[in-house]
């Protein structure tokens, strides 16, 4: 896992953590009944305190995604990459709203915008 | 959580100067927490202080519940202490350094130096002195957790070094971290690092007087940690200080 954690970014250590797991899980690189990283691994990967990661690992069980199997790690669920999915979703669709709202107050049309769009995902579309 | 530090209202006078008045801290068992302030704000004698080693004008302090002047033993014996210049002899080795530390302290295993040493890759065969500072804040930090001490004081252990050290040795103070087990308390200027390693800030202010604020509570705020952090010393200097005139 090629990741860093910034600490002079306005998204707090934690959250960047917990955004990082879930790609991971919606994107099938860590799957259902598949255990995380230990929480030791994970803080000397991306250096912060292994507190930090223990808090993220809870707010994962606490959305159902993960679950600690007594002592031996935590471990995605059978729901974990649909509701990962849905929250890495979300998130997109939030940072598209207000890119587009960030355009319009630009003066961009609306078309101008669709046509960025189009040609951003154009070169993505398979033959 | 039981506290591991306890500090009322400390005065510490040193060569006639108050350099501590008014100082309230508590620090709970396997809390991470930095101490960051001005240059003089005090941290350095606060450390001297929680090891027994100044005598309070005024006010108490408590380590694992003890007076740590009537009861220095007992306390140090338990505490791991990098100062942020090292207090060994530069012509002895770490090896020769770490046999002489060790009878002072029953916890002592020669097996966790071994792992901690070779862990952050510590030079041990050649005079302290020869180390770069790098090296030398590294060899500091494997001697001071030889003893598993369920309480480590880290003054200044980023300061002068270069970038690749300065990471080892944040890897390293990351594995010295045992949630629930072990209170850290470092004292820096390095932001970056404090950010990172932090369950609680200590924002220092003048005559040592602490603030406390939870890791959580930061974390609500729209600015990066670093900047946060950045602004209460900002605010520390336009309060506290006195004016330069000439």
């Amino acid at each position: 896992m090629a990741f860093r954690v910034e600490v002079h970014s306005t998204t707090p250590p934690s959250k960047q953590i917990v955004d990082h797991l879930l790609s991971l899980i919606a994107g099938g690189e860590i799957r259902v009944e598949e255990r995380l990283p230990s929480i030791r691994s994970l803080a000397a990967e991306v250096l912060v305190n292994p507190n930090t990661v223990a808090k993220c690992y809870r707010e994962l069980e606490s959305r159902g995604i993960c679950r600690a199997k007594n002592g031996s790690g935590v471990y995605v669920t059978d729901a974990g990459p649909r509701l990962a999915r849905a929250a890495v979703i979300e998130t997109c669709r939030r940072e598209i709203l207000a890119s587009v709202a960030r355009a319009l107050q630009a003066g961009q049309t609306v078309d101008d915008i669709l046509q960025i769009v189009r040609n951003a995902l154009e070169p993505m579309e398979t033959p | 959580m039981r506290e591991i530090i306890t500090v009322r209202k400390l005065m510490i006078k040193r060569s006639r100067q108050v350099v501590l008045d008014g100082v309230d801290l508590d620090v709970a068992h396997g809390e991470v927490c930095v101490l960051v302030g001005r240059n003089g704000a005090g941290k350095t004698t606060l450390f001297h202080a929680l090891l027994g080693g100044l005598n309070p004008k005024r006010g108490l302090i408590r380590v694992f519940g003890k007076d740590p002047v009537r009861h220095q033993r007992y306390v140090r014996e338990q505490i791991g202490f990098v100062p942020s210049i090292p207090d060994v002899p530069s012509e002895m080795t770490f090896n020769e350094i770490a046999a002489f530390m060790e009878p002072h302290f029953p916890s002592w295993s020669a097996t966790r130096l071994d792992e901690m040493s070779a862990w952050l890759c510590v030079s041990r065969g050649v005079p302290f002195g020869t180390l770069s500072k790098g090296q030398q804040m590294k060899a500091m930090l494997a001697l001071a957790l030889a003893h598993d001490p369920k309480l480590l004081l880290l003054d200044e252990p980023f300061g002068g070094i270069d970038p690749i050290a300065r990471k080892e040795i944040l890897e390293g103070l990351i594995h010295s971290i045992q949630p629930m087990k072990r209170a850290i308390l470092i004292a820096t200027h390095d932001l970056d690092a404090a950010a990172r390693v932090a369950d609680a800030f200590l924002v220092m202010k003048g005559h040592g007087r602490i603030h406390k604020r939870m890791v959580e509570d930061i974390a609500e705020d729209t600015r990066p940690v670093t900047e946060t952090l950045l602004g209460a010393l900002k605010r520390i200097q336009t309060k506290e200080s006195t004016p330069c005139t000439l």
